[in-house]
C-alpha cells in the first residue's frame, strides 16, 4: 500500500539559504561550480569554432580613396573607371548607412566625375561608400575614359543563388547574406543599395549580377520579399563591354521563385 | 502594412508613456495604499518595481482605486 | 518571507550565487569572442556586432535551458536546491542578456536605414506562410516581451500583490517564451548554419528540458493515482502509513482525491499536516524539513509552524492545515483542507502506536 505514496525525501539535509550549508551539498557545489564554469567555456569554444567563414570581404574604413571615370546614374549608380590592365572596372556607388546615392548621382549622369569615399571589396568586386560632403562627387573635364561602356544583351539565362544587397555583401557586414541578414538586406535594397544576385554555378564558381527590372529600372518592389532567400531567377543577362566581374541581369518579378 | 505598424508602435508608445507616468505616481503614493508593507521601503525598491508598474498599470490602477471604494462602503 | 521590502534582498548566499552566474556569463561570452577573433582574422573576419549577437543570443538560450531544468532536477536530487533558491536572479540576468541581444540586433539590422528601425522590424519581413523565409525576429521580440514581464514582476512585491496563483500562472509563461525562442533559433540562426552542431545542440537542449519535465510529471502522476482513502460518515480519510514510516522532522506527501497534495510531518513524535504548496511560490513543503520547530520550504526557506500553518512572527504568511488521526496503528489525514492558519492538534505518534 505504502509504495503508492511519495517516498520520504532522501535522507539528506535540505538547503536553506539563510542557514549554514549542509556538508553534502557543500561538497557537491565545490565540484559543480567549477564544472559549470568550465562547461560554459567549453560550449563557447565549440560554438565559436563551428562558425563558418563569412568570405573574404573588406571594408577599407581608413583614409578615403579617390576614383575618376564616367558615372552611370540609373537605376543604381556605378562609376566606370579604367583599371591598370586596360580593362574597365565598375565601382558601384552608395551613401553612408543603408542609402543609395541615386539623388546625388542623377545630376551628373553620363558625366566625367571624381568620387571619394571608403571602398568595400570582395573577390575583385568593388563598391564605394561616398563621403557625405559635396566634394565627394564632382564633375571633372578630363579622364582616361570619356564614355560609359555600352551594355550588350547576352540572352536569356536561368540562375540559382541569392539576392543580396551589394554594400553588406561586399564587406559592410560579415556575414552579409543568409537568413539572419534578410531583413537588413531588404532595408538596404529598399533604400537604394544595388541588389546583386550571387549566382552559384555547378562548378563551384560564383557570378555577380547586378539586378534590374525588365526595362532597366530599379527592381520591382514585388521582389523584395524574396531577398536573401535561395531563389531561381530567369532573366536576360547583359554585359558592359570591357567590364569584367560584374554583369547585369534584367528580370520580371514573376520570373523569380523561392527554392 | 507600414501604416499599421506605425499605428501599433504609436499605441505602444502611448501605453508606455502613460505607464511610466502612472508608475512614478504609483510608487510614490499608491503602492503603500495597496500594500502597507511597502510604505517603509526605500528608493531602490521603488525603482525595482517601477518597470513592472509601467507595464501593468491598468491592473494596478484598479487595485489602487478599489480599497478606497470598499472603505466608503464599509461600516 | 517579508515584513518590509528592499530593492533586492541581498544576502551572502545570493551575492555568491550572482557572482558565480556573472562569472559563468563572462567566461562564456569572453571565450566565444576570444576564440572567434583568433580564428577569423583579416579579410575573413566576422563582424564584431555579429559576434556579440551570437555570443549574447546563445548565452541567453543556454541560461534559459538551465532555468527550466533546475525545477525538475531539484525534485530528483535536493543537491540542486542551492541553484533553485535564487532562480529569479538567474531569470533577470537572462532577460538582460536577451535585451542586449535584441537591442543590438534591431540597431544593427534595422538601423541606419530609410525607415524607423522598429517599423522596419515589423514590416521588412512578412513571409509568415514560409518556413524558409519566416520572420523569425518577431518570435524573438515576443519572447523578449514575455521575459521582460517576468523579470519586471520577479520581486516578492508582485508575488504578494498579484496573488501567488496569478503570479505563478504569469511566470509559467516562461515555457511559452521558451517555445518561441526555440522557433526563433530554428528559423533564424540554424537556417544560416552549414554545420550540424547547431541543430544537434538545439535538439539536445529541447530534449533535455522535455524529458526532465516529463519524468518529473510522470513520477508525480504515478504517486497521485492511488492514495488509499476510506470514507467514514461522509468524511474522507487518506491513509499515510504507519507513524514510523514518517521520518523525524520530515514529511510524507499524499494526494487528496481532489488532486491537492498534503504534506504530513512528524516533529518531536507528533504528527501534523499542511498543504504541500508553499504560500510563497508554490514550493513543495513536503520535500522540506522541520528546522527550529518550523516546517521549512526547500525552495526559499519560508517557514510555517506545524500545528497551525502560520509563519513565525513577525511574518504573516499562512498555509492550509489538515486534521490528522491515528486509526488501527496507521496515520490518516482528512482530505478536506482547513482555512489557512487554522490550529490543529498534532497527534502523538508514540501513544497511539501503543494503542494498537
Amino acid at each position: 500500500m505504502s509504495e503508492h505514496l511519495l517516498p520520504p525525501p532522501r535522507d539528506q539535509a535540505i538547503y536553506v539559504n539563510y542557514l549554514p550549508m549542509p556538508v553534502g551539498i557543500h561538497r557537491f557545489l565545490k565540484f559543480a561550480v567549477p564544472a559549470v564554469l568550465w562547461i560554459m567555456c567549453a560550449l563557447a569554444f565549440v560554438w565559436a569554432r563551428s562558425q563558418y567563414s563569412p568570405g573574404n570581404a573588406v571594408w577599407e574604413t581608413g583614409k578615403p580613396v579617390e576614383f575618376m571615370g564616367v558615372l552611370g546614374a540609373a537605376p543604381y549608380p556605378v562609376l566606370f573607371t579604367p583599371a591598370k590592365d586596360g580593362t574597365i572596372t565598375a565601382v558601384l556607388l552608395v551613401e553612408q548607412g543603408k542609402f543609395g546615392t541615386q539623388k546625388r548621382a542623377a545630376a551628373l549622369s553620363g558625366q566625367l566625375v571624381r568620387v571619394s569615399g571608403w571602398l568595400l571589396h570582395r573577390e575583385g568586386r568593388q563598391i564605394l561608400e561616398l563621403e557625405p560632403e559635396d566634394r565627394a562627387l564632382v564633375r571633372i573635364t578630363d579622364a582616361a575614359i570619356t564614355q560609359a561602356p555600352t551594355l550588350r544583351e547576352l540572352g536569356s539565362v536561368t540562375v540559382r543563388g541569392e539576392i543580396v544587397d551589394g554594400k553588406c555583401y561586399l564587406g559592410a557586414m560579415k556575414p552579409g547574406a543568409g537568413k539572419t541578414h534578410k531583413e537588413c538586406a531588404t532595408l538596404c535594397i529598399r533604400g537604394g543599395i544595388p541588389p546583386i544576385v550571387i549566382a552559384f554555378s555547378a562548378d563551384g564558381s560564383t557570378e555577380y549580377l547586378l539586378l534590374q527590372s525588365e526595362s532597366g529600372e530599379a527592381i520591382d518592389p514585388a521582389l523584395h520579399h524574396l531577398i536573401a532567400d535561395p531563389v531561381e531567377i530567369r532573366g536576360v543577362k547583359h554585359q558592359w563591354l570591357g567590364v569584367s566581374g560584374l554583369g547585369v541581369l534584367r528580370v520580371r518579378a514573376a520570373d523569380v521563385r523561392r527554392l | 502594412m507600414q501604416t499599421l505598424a506605425e499605428l501599433s508602435l504609436l499605441a505602444l508608445l502611448a501605453y508606455t508613456l502613460v505607464g511610466v507616468a502612472f508608475g512614478i505616481a504609483f510608487v510614490l503614493r499608491g503602492v503603500s495604499v495597496i500594500d502597507p508593507a511597502a510604505s517603509t521601503a526605500g528608493l531602490g525598491f521603488k525603482l525595482t518595481i517601477l518597470p513592472g508598474c509601467a507595464a501593468l498599470w491598468p491592473l494596478l490602477l484598479v487595485k489602487w482605486l478599489r480599497p478606497k471604494r470598499s472603505l466608503r462602503a464599509g461600516p | 518571507m517579508s515584513v518590509g521590502y528592499a530593492a533586492i534582498q541581498w544576502s551572502k548566499p545570493k551575492r555568491r550565487y550572482d557572482l558565480i552566474v556573472g562569472l559563468a556569463i563572462i567566461a562564456y561570452i569572453g571565450t566565444f569572442m576570444l576564440v572567434s577573433k583568433m580564428l577569423w582574422t583579416g579579410a575573413s573576419a566576422i563582424s564584431d556586432e555579429v559576434l556579440i549577437l551570437r555570443a549574447l543570443g546563445s548565452c541567453g538560450f543556454i541560461l534559459l535551458h538551465i532555468i527550466l531544468c533546475i525545477g525538475p532536477l531539484a525534485r530528483f536530487d535536493p543537491r540542486w536546491l542551492p541553484v533553485l533558491f535564487n532562480r529569479r536572479h538567474l531569470g533577470v540576468m537572462t532577460f538582460f542578456i536577451a535585451l542586449a541581444h535584441g537591442v543590438i540586433a534591431i540597431g544593427y539590422y534595422h538601423g541606419f536605414g530609410t525607415i524607423n528601425p522598429l517599423v522596419s522590424l515589423l514590416t521588412s519581413n512578412t513571409e509568415f506562410a514560409s518556413v524558409q523565409a519566416f520572420p523569425y525576429q518577431l518570435l524573438g521580440v515576443v519572447a523578449l516581451i514575455v521575459l521582460f514581464l517576468l523579470a519586471a514582476t520577479s520581486h516578492d512585491f508582485w508575488n504578494k500583490n498579484l496573488s501567488a496563483a496569478t503570479w505563478k500562472r504569469l511566470h509559467m509563461s516562461v515555457y511559452g517564451a521558451y517555445v518561441l525562442l526555440v522557433a526563433h533559433v530554428a528559423l533564424g540562426a540554424l537556417q544560416n548554419d552549414r554545420g550540424l552542431l547547431g541543430p544537434i545542440a538545439t535538439v539536445l537542449g529541447v530534449c533535455t528540458v522535455g524529458v526532465l519535465h516529463l519524468l518529473a510529471a510522470w513520477r508525480e502522476r504515478n504517486r497521485d493515482l492511488s492514495s488509499p482513502t476510506s470514507s467514514v460518515a461522509g468524511e474522507e480519510w487518506i491513509d499515510v502509513g504507519t507513524p514510523a514510516e514518517i521520518p523525524d522532522d520530515r514529511a510524507r506527501t499524499v494526494c487528496a482525491p481532489g488532486g491537492e497534495r498534503i504534506a504530513i510531518f512528524k516533529h518531536n513524535g507528533r504528527i501534523s499536516a499542511v498543504t504541500n504548496v508553499c504560500a510563497h511560490q508554490g514550493g513543495p513543503l513536503g520535500e522540506g524539513a522541520i528546522i527550529d520547530g518550523c516546517i521549512t520550504c526547500p525552495w526559499h526557506g519560508w517557514q510555517y509552524k506545524p500545528q497551525d500553518g502560520c509563519a513565525p512572527p513577525p511574518f504573516q504568511e499562512k498555509v492550509a492545515t489538515y486534521r490528522v488521526r491515528i486509526s488501527a496503528g496507521r496515520v490518516q489525514v482528512n482530505a478536506r483542507a482547513l482555512p489557512p492558519g487554522t490550529p490543529t492538534d498534532p497527534v502523538s505518534a508514540r501513544s497511539e502506536a501503543a494503542n494498537v
